[in-house]
């Protein structure tokens, strides 16, 4: 599958079923590639159109006078046959195809076909039935959600596959509003030619990708999918969500995106042996990709700092239940900090700096826990409702996070004015969390995977 | 003397660079005609004369074609960041064979790693005021709102204070623009009448907690 990085690097798109009615996927799809900005050419196709948002509309893919590294297909099933060929045709790369009723509703004799054309043609085929592709540094962006209505993710490294194109829209969205770094998007629907299986061979080697987040529900190939998720994982952190984990939902899952499913504990087993990270929910994904964006951890020693004494226990509460050890300060710490703070604050850790902490208190404490080798990560929790702490701490935490070497993780519980501060620092690389225990699971998330990744590491070397 | 002028875009980092530029000239020149004068206490060696030069880190990119592919504003198309690295301190050894005071220039310069670097002003202005100037160069809104929340975070001092240390780094306010007192203000450094203990820190936090609605809008974009 060699012309898959066409998918995401191409010179030239195709928009197949591109049209001028606003209200239609072959609309959105173009007005997103142009407004996006999308750094390559866009060739939209439509036999009974001239022009569509300002760009030369051409009869047929065969009427295009350069070559064409993708083309999206979005036009009813009917024509879709007639369609690969030409694309076979006209030596296509990739094909994205947005066009659903295939094997998902037992259409599978189509499907056969289509999947055959690009085989023997060799052109990389997303779909049929999935929402595309996007890109984030050369604006590719296939996926048909409107943008007014959606956010489009910021330029990062974290990447998504998602079988589902809901799941996949959700998680775009997210990331947007939150500020997360996107790199690449793929939503690949039937995923008869390439799934999760093949994506997840390419994104091994995706240099750009530091963090890959997975939605899928089923697979077609169990050997390779473990084979290529035992690589992967070696390489980065791969955090997975799976859907259809009880027999009702397979149901589901077999008229969605025709895939089977598959025992969940069988699964299970396979996630545990290759160190990939399972969560639960969208918002534990979102908990634990985040986490990554922060330096490895490299021991169990928590250093906590809060200004509200009760945040503070909960968090050591959490910490002990999942295993890890409070960072014990060096005395040395201990007598500078008594200088600087005042006598009613106990230099212990958890660090409570008191009700009338400030910014400034935070930034000593925070340097003091940065430099203090007994400590392998620090939590912050962040009592934002008092009177003395203001939104200056976005500096010092951010100047902070630039220059540290180890974890931060920001425990923020509150409303609006919170989650104001909260979206600052979280666009800016700061994982925030609204309570405790999301933050220590996601933590412990990260040092399962990195003390795993090790033992793996050294076996590796040994043998 | 290798000089950086940086920042966000906005900040007044080329008319202050085409500022100091002329006042080193003058400076050179004032240096000539002492030596002609033969004034000998004031005179200085002929090898030390001022001899300035202006380095765009931007233009670099476009005259060896770095640029990778293009956005929606000049500022930031994306550059091949390696090569520039590669390239432009290769110049800077040209260079200096002609020139002994250069002032680099660009938004670039916290991106790529300069070698021997003297100095490294970070130019700074408020983000309610550099709204305005980003404005008017038609900036698209996401452009905008990168660039505001950029320097709200002073993401231009911390970059250059873990490339190149702290002790390098001057920040300069440049929210009044007016180039030529900023400028004379960098000279002042450069040429030791300012001590590295006068700097202040410039920090727009206070925006944060008086204009939370300013940010939260940059913030959404």
């Amino acid at each position: 599958m060699k012309n898959i990085k066409y998918v995401f690097y191409p010179n030239s798109i195709a928009v197949i079923g591109a049209s001028r009615e606003p209200n239609k996927i072959g609309n959105v799809i173009v007005k997103n590639l142009v407004e996006g900005g999308f750094r390559g050419k866009i060739y939209p196709v439509n036999p009974n159109t001239e022009e569509i948002l300002g760009l030369k509309c051409y009869k047929s893919i065969l009427d295009i006078p350069n070559s064409v590294d993708c083309a999206v297909i979005c036009i009813k099933k009917e024509f879709v046959l007639d369609v690969i060929q030409q694309c076979a045709e006209k030596k296509v790369k990739s094909v994205i195809m947005i066009t659903s009723g295939f094997s998902e509703t037992g259409n599978e004799e189509m499907e056969k076909k289509i999947l055959n054309i690009c085989k023997q043609n060799d052109i990389a085929l997303i779909g049929p039935n999935c929402m595309g592709v996007i890109y984030t540094k050369n604006r590719v962006d296939s996926v048909f959600l409107p943008v007014y209505k959606m956010g489009s993710p910021k330029i990062g490294s974290i990447s998504f596959i998602s079988q589902s194109g809901a799941i996949g829209g959700c998680i775009l969205d997210l990331a947007a509003y939150y500020g997360i770094g996107m790199n690449k998007f793929v939503s690949y629907g039937n995923g008869k030619l390439i799934g999760v299986e093949e994506l997840l061979e390419y994104f091994e080697s995706d240099n750009e990708t530091k963090t890959l987040a997975i939605y899928f529900e089923g697979i077609r190939d169990g050997k390779r999918f473990i084979k290529a998720l035992d690589k992967c994982t070696l390489k980065k952190p791969v955090v997975l969500l799976k859907g259809g984990k009880t027999s009702k939902s397979a149901k589901a899952i077999a008229s969605h995106t025709s895939s089977l499913m598959g025992n969940h504990s069988s699964f299970r087993a396979v996630f545990k042996k290759t160190n990939t990270i399972e969560v639960d929910s969208i918002d534990e994904l979102f908990d634990v990709v985040k986490v990554f964006m922060q330096p490895k951890i490299k021991g169990k020693r928590i250093g906590v700092i809060t200004n509200g004494g009760g945040l503070g226990i909960l968090v050591v509460d959490n910490l002990v239940e999942k295993g890890f050890e409070l960072a014990e300060l060096s005395q040395q710490k201990r007598d500078e900090l008594r200088k600087i703070f005042p006598s009613e604050l106990n230099i212990e850790n958890p660090l409570d700096l008191l009700g009338d902490a400030n910014t400034a208190r935070f930034e000593i404490a925070l340097n003091a826990m940065m430099n203090e080798e007994t400590v392998d990560a620090i939590i912050v929790c962040l009592l934002l409702q008092t009177i003395s702490l203001d939104a200056t701490i976005i500096n010092v935490l951010v100047r902070t996070n630039y220059f540290s070497k180890k974890p931060i993780l920001i425990v923020a519980v509150g409303g609006e004015y919170t989650n104001s501060i909260v979206r600052v620092l979280e666009s800016n690389n700061l994982p925030c969390y609204p309570s405790p225990e999301r933050a220590v699971n996601a933590l412990r998330k990260m040092y399962d995977y990195y003390e795993n990744l090790n033992h793996r590491l050294s076996r590796n070397r040994k043998n | 003397m290798r000089i950086l002028i940086t920042g966000c875009p906005g900040t007044g980092k080329t008319s202050i660079s085409k500022s100091l530029i002329k006042g080193l000239k003058r400076l050179g020149k004032a240096q000539k005609a002492q030596r002609k004068a033969k004034r000998k206490k004031l005179s200085v060696n002929k090898k030390d004369l001022i001899k300035p030069t202006l380095l765009e880190i931007n233009k670099i990119a476009d005259d060896f074609g770095l640029y990778e592919f293009f956005d929606d504003s000049l500022e930031s198309k994306v550059v091949n960041i390696k090569s520039l690295e590669n390239i432009l301190n290769e110049v800077l050894e040209i260079e200096e064979e002609k020139f002994n005071y250069i002032i680099i220039e660009g938004h670039l310069g916290v991106e790529i790693k300069i070698r021997k670097v003297d100095y490294v002003f970070v130019l700074r202005t408020n983000p309610l005021e550099l709204e305005k100037r980003l404005e008017k160069r038609g900036y698209t809104k996401r452009k905008i709102s990168e660039n505001i929340n950029a320097e709200l975070v002073d993401y231009f001092t911390i970059k250059a204070e873990k490339l190149y240390g702290r002790n390098k780094v001057f920040e300069v306010d440049t929210t009044t623009n007016n180039a030529s007192e900023n400028a004379k203000k960098i000279l002042e450094v450069v040429l030791g009448k300012k001590t590295k203990k006068e700097r202040k820190r410039i920090s727009w936090s206070f925006i944060f907690e008086r204009n939370l609605d300013f940010v939260v809008r940059h913030n959404k974009v």
